[in-house]
């Protein structure tokens, strides 16, 4: 016997059941208009990734023909930089590699990749890599593995890949491998699932994944199911930390990744997910019982599409390494490796 | 808090009211409703429980005690029911200095340390708050609780019990390993028994007393044997985690031990707290209290004995030696050891005070101490430690308060004992003062008396904790007031609560605080707790 | 858009009224600052931007592009002004981490300011910063962030010469140690250990089978203390299979052990799952580590049955 897991107590008798598809469409086009509360006002600097959230969620629950498709298209012109040719989260801020991301995977889904300026965005990615095969996010110089995942996300969406040097970016992000198997923001940081997640999407886009040995992999996989928590059946992100829906995207598509989905208990998850739901609002909270968002609500939906808890006409099927609705990812004919 | 007012007695009175309640300026501070008063025969508050400074301490071991006069009635529908004279609460009362008076001036080089004289000590009385009675206060349950919930804890600031020892068998001091982490770093305890230890730790604090089954009865070092643990470890269990005598039930034994593991956490890496300047804070905490909901305090009242109506054989009130006489409305409550008439089993605990220049253990920083000595034919010695970092002592200088936990005999070979323990760290020669006297301890199984509503309350006993105290006022509360009201009400809860909680994962000192700011003062508040105890643990800085 | 822990509570009409009117405000507040800032930004007003943002990064502290603007009015003041304003930086996001002690922008603005400031190399900024970071994390022990920067912070004060190495990384491994010796489930503390481990490992090879026996003896003691804390099982797995090998690994020194804490404490999914990995490829363990590996799967720890038949 040793010391009780650290954990959150759902009381699974009396928690929502059913998904519920209407309210969270109410409740992402809500928020997506709610201009004038202080939460869509402070939250500017990541707006473009809210953004791709929305569409993505609503996407994946088949209904993304609610949203002003014009508006949006609109709001990512004005949020082009043509000096440094990335994207801005917000008018008025400046441009940064992760809303680049999210400003092109809502482009590829809005079916307008004509408006990318490919030459553009390849210059500005590629001028954001060291010499060490790392990503900076902009040129103020902060390292970190997403922003590799986010550079090969980009490239692999307007399919130029090689503007970059893979080999470096590749011996950059084995650099950040550790003991336990998994991956951290940079060299010698502390494994975590979103960095798992960053790190094992990028060696899946450039076909790498082999550079991890099978006993890494196990370990790694062993590693991501242990995050799921007994009593809950939440996800974790790193050990000894509460559960949170956001991880049932992470660490479920990491795991689906390297091939290993059915390790973690599936159905206690789906549960989870679906207390997690606010049954008065809609969208999904990272716990049941707290506050409901878009980022929680896009990956709670996204994670029941991995986990096949509902058919596809339901929730679209996701795929595991863009976290975009898999029909996009196939119209596009792009390939990355799953185990 | 609960103070015992060695010549006080508490009337519930229409009228100003004399009290002493041993148990309670709680029970005081609820009475307030209907303008209790509070006389005592001292000039201090809290009689027994109080702290004094040097010099204060040293004037109370020469105060006499002065016989009452007798009290007539005044007509037939009264009788008197004098107090005993003397009261002998304090017997044997001896103080003893083991240093000179003063410096010769003419012997004093260069390369000699000054010498500590009592005229040094006596300069700095002020810096001293001297228990009579020293108690620890366990994190959770009892008075804790009772002060966080009321709010009275506002009133007081308190310091970890930072250092727990315990007596080892190769005849040194060491710590008691209760925490997981004290057990992962000792480099004492094999392998092997680090498990079995934990396991029964483990086991303690979560079982219900009903899984006990058939071993509910059986002697706990028996349960303990049966758990393997090895002798050193079933002695630590025993000794120095539940404190109980080697005769104890398995069902005593996890009952206290699962109170001292409950309590560890709470504010720190310790199961017990220590008041800053002293035991004494407490009564003067409840007397604030009482007073700012209208309580009135008498000092130095001349008490000559009760009032009883002849007929009803009820107490009425009291009366003064001047043949002053106070009516009480509900009730009058008075120390047992004030009546001879009413008497009852009396037991005698020794206590000593030891003024010391140096810890019975050295240590890098400011350390409260306790030790508990114990073994299979003996029952329990207190020993707590308390320096300057508790407000209790000038800089340089200790307290070492030894008391029994059963009356037993003397405590001579107590400090033999602990010598042999402290080896050269501290020798006889650290002992610069000593104060022993008797305490006595009324037992009485009820609180009433005879008389009706003249309640009577009991000494100060042995234990280390107030849980007896405690009781007894929350019993007589009720006696007094039958009419659904609450013994020290809660403060109220807040409407709205939005919790900022990032799922930070906690270290073993766990409190759930809301405090952002890494330099503050540690704001306790356990679970569902609104209201605050404020305590200067030795890790945060105020 | 992104909302951690924040408990749905009820409230009346009213006070939601009055709650939305106060956050109005706010927004109003805010949105009207941060036009004031851009309008410096095209004037190149340094010295009030830097005044401008700092009121308004304590709220919103993961506003990257103020961090930008920031930065770029410091780069342009002249030498002697640039360093005094490095260091207030240095407060400046003390005051933010105060707001949000995980914001990615407050720990890496520290970090762009030491990095400014390498051309005057001062050992004492260095050593407030580790104590700031160990401050931090009495608070937070968890906080990777803090973990992080403490890394780079240690990577810039590493020795050159390989005499002072050693003792560079003892020392580490030594602070590392009473960390794990507060809580030894802080898995933060064992990671890094690895790290270090691994660096000490690399620097004195002859060493190497010592090391690792101290090592071990450490994750048995934490074991042997909580059998279930996790933190000490992965980095076991991680020492007998990575570090160690499978050759290198002892019958009497490894296995017996664990053998023994599974006889104690029969039923715990770490040890016999350790068993099992120990015990694989060994003919006269197998049917007893299929047994475990089926009682795993059924009984013990369901969750995760197709892991445990995997390992079959």
């Amino acid at each position: 016997m040793g010391t009780p897991q650290r954990d959150v107590k759902v009381n699974y008798s009396e928690v929502q059941k059913d998904l519920l598809i209407e309210k969270h469409c109410a409740f992402l086009i809500g928020y997506g208009r709610s201009h004038n509360t202080y939460e869509y006002g402070a939250t500017d600097y990541l707006r473009m990734s809210g953004i791709y959230w929305l569409c993505t969620c609503l996407d994946l629950l088949h209904s993304l023909k609610l949203i002003d498709q014009e508006h949006i298209i609109d709001y990512i012109q004005k949020c082009y930089d043509k000096n440094s040719g990335g994207y801005s989260p917000c008018p008025n801020h400046d441009p940064h590699l992760l809303y680049t991301l999210s400003a092109v995977q809502l482009l590829v889904q809005l079916n307008r990749t004509d408006l990318i300026d490919k030459q553009s965005l390849c210059s500005y990615i590629k001028q954001l890599q060291q010499d060490d095969g790392s990503f900076i996010g902009d040129q103020w110089g902060e390292i970190d593995t997403r922003f590799s995942f986010c550079a090969v996300a980009c490239l692999k969406l307007i399919d130029s890949l090689d503007t970059i040097d893979i080999d470096r970016a590749t011996n950059f992000i084995m650099s950040c491998l550790n003991f336990d198997g998994g991956f951290g923001c940079i060299p010698g940081a502390e494994s975590h699932a979103g960095q798992i997640y960053c790190c094992l999407g990028f060696l899946s886009l450039v076909q790498r994944l082999d550079n991890l040995d099978l006993s890494t992999r196990n370990m790694l996989a062993w590693w991501l199911c242990e995050r799921q928590l007994d009593k809950s059946g939440g996800l974790n992100g790193r050990p000894e930390k509460l559960p949170d829906v956001c991880y049932s995207w992470w660490v479920l598509a990491s795991l689906k990744i390297l091939g290993k989905i059915q390790w973690i208990n599936r159905e206690k998850l789906s549960k989870f997910i679906l207390a997690s739901q606010d049954d008065e609002t809609g969208g999904c909270s990272d716990r049941p019982g707290n506050i409901p968002d878009p980022f929680h609500t896009l990956f709670g939906i996204a994670g029941l599409s991995l986990l096949n808890t509902y058919d596809e006409n339901i929730i679209r099927k996701v795929n595991p390494v863009l976290c975009m609705p898999e029909y996009i990812i196939q119209k596009l004919e792009i390939k990355m490796q799953l185990l | 808090m609960i103070t015992t007012q060695l010549r006080d007695v508490c009337l519930k009175l229409s009228k100003p009211v004399h009290g002493s309640t041993n148990d309670k300026n709680i029970v005081q501070q609820i009475a307030t409703a209907t303008n209790a008063k509070h006389r005592t025969q001292n000039e201090y508050y809290g009689s027994e429980w109080a702290s004094f400074p040097l010099n204060g301490l040293i004037e109370w071991t020469q105060m006499q005690e002065n016989p009452t006069t007798n009290v007539d009635p005044q007509d037939d529908s009264e009788k008197i029911m004098p107090i005993s004279s003397p009261l002998n609460i304090f017997r044997n009362v001896q103080f003893k200095w083991n240093i000179e008076k003063a410096n010769e001036q003419s012997s004093t080089t260069e390369n000699e340390t000054p010498k500590i004289t009592i005229d040094v000590l006596e300069k700095q009385s002020r810096k001293f708050n001297i228990d009579l009675i020293p108690k620890l206060y366990y994190a959770t349950g009892g008075l804790i609780d009772l002060l966080v919930q009321s709010n009275v804890g506002k009133y007081c600031e308190f310091k970890l019990v930072s250092r727990l020892l315990l007596e080892r068998n190769n005849g040194q001091l060491d710590n008691v390993p209760s925490s997981r982490s004290d057990i992962f770093n000792s480099n004492d305890i094999s392998l092997i028994d680090k498990r079995l230890l934990m396991k029964v730790i483990m086991n303690c604090s979560s079982m219900a007393i009903e899984d006990l089954n058939e071993d509910e009865n059986i002697p706990f070092i028996d349960y303990l044997k049966k758990q393997k643990l090895n002798d050193t470890l079933s002695h630590l269990i025993i000794n120095s985690i539940s404190m109980v005598d080697y005769n104890a039930t398995t069902k005593e034994g996890v009952v206290k031990a699962k109170r001292y593991l409950e309590s560890i956490g709470r504010y720190g890496n310790s199961p017990f707290l220590y008041p800053m300047y002293g035991n004494g804070e407490m009564s003067q905490c409840f007397c604030r209290l009482c007073a700012v909901f209208g309580g009135t305090y008498f000092l130095r009242f001349p008490l000559a004995g009760f009032t009883i109506d002849s007929s009803t054989n009820q107490c009425s009130g009291i009366v003064a030696t001047t043949r002053e006489r106070f009516r009480a409305k509900d009730a009058v409550i008075c120390n047992h050891a004030f009546m001879d008439s009413i008497s009852s089993n009396r037991n005698v605990i020794h206590r000593m005070v030891l003024i010391t220049n140096q810890s019975i253990k050295s240590s890098e920083k400011d350390e409260i101490t306790y030790l508990r000595l114990s073994g299979p034919n003996e029952s329990g010695i207190h020993i707590i430690e308390v320096g300057h970092g508790s407000g209790c002592t000038p800089d340089g200088f200790f307290l070492l308060y030894i008391f029994q936990e059963k009356s037993d005999e003397n405590l001579n070979q107590v400090i033999e004992r602990l010598l042999k323990l402290t080896g050269e760290q501290f020798t006889q020669s650290n002992i610069l003062g000593q104060l022993t006297f008797e305490q006595v301890e009324t037992i009485s199984s009820s609180a009433s008396s005879s008389v009706l509503k003249l309640l009577l309350t009991h000494g100060p006993d042995g234990s280390i904790n107030h849980d007896s105290a405690v009781n007894t006022a929350r019993t007589m509360f009720y006696q007094i007031y039958s009419n659904g009201e609450e013994f020290l009400a809660r403060a109220p809860d807040p409407e709205d609560i939005i919790i900022e909680d990032d799922g930070n994962a906690s270290n073993t000192s766990t409190c759930n605080t809301n405090v952002e700011d890494v330099n503050s003062t540690l704001n306790t508040d356990a679970d569902n707790d609104t209201s605050n105890l404020n305590t200067n643990t030795d890790q945060e800085t105020s | 858009m992104s909302v951690h822990g924040q408990v749905k509570v009820r409230t009346s009409a009213e006070q939601k009224a009055a709650r939305e009117r106060e956050r109005a405000e706010k927004l109003r507040l805010y949105s009207t600052q941060y036009e004031n800032i851009l309008n410096n930004r095209q004037l190149m007003d340094s010295f009030n931007l830097l005044k401008q943002t700092e009121n308004i990064l304590v709220d919103h502290p993961d506003c990257f592009t103020l961090w930008n603007i920031r930065r770029e009015s410091i780069v342009k003041l002249e030498n002697g002004k640039q360093k005094e304003y490095l260091e207030k930086e240095l407060q400046v996001t003390q005051m933010c981490l105060k707001s949000n002690s995980k914001s990615y922008s407050c720990w890496y603005q520290r970090q762009w300011c030491l990095k400014q400031l390498k051309e005057k190399f001062n050992l004492n900024l260095y050593q407030n910063e580790l104590e700031l970071c160990k401050k931090y994390l009495e608070y937070d022990e968890r906080n990777f962030h803090c973990w992080a920067y403490r890394y780079y912070l240690l990577e810039r004060l590493c020795p050159s010469s390989t005499s002072e190495l050693e003792p560079f990384y003892e020392n580490e491994l030594s602070f590392l140690r009473s960390t794990i010796g507060i809580n030894l489930s802080n898995y933060s503390a064992w990671h890094y250990r690895s790290k270090y481990l691994d660096k000490l490992l690399d620097h004195n090879p002859s060493h190497r089978s010592t090391l690792l026996s101290t090592e071990w003896q450490l994750v048995l003691s934490a074991v042997y203390t909580d059998c279930s804390d996790q933190a000490a099982w992965f980095y076991a797995r991680w020492l007998l299979f990575k570090q160690l090998g499978i050759q290198l690994i002892s019958e009497d020194e490894h296995i017996k052990p664990l053998e023994e804490l599974d006889e104690l404490e029969s039923g715990n999914k770490w040890c016999m799952l350790a068993l099992c990995q120990l015990w694989k490829g060994k003919t006269e363990n197998n049917d007893k580590r299929i047994n475990y590996l089926e009682q795993l799967a059924n009984r013990i720890d369901p969750d995760r049955e197709q892991f445990y038949r995997d390992q079959i």
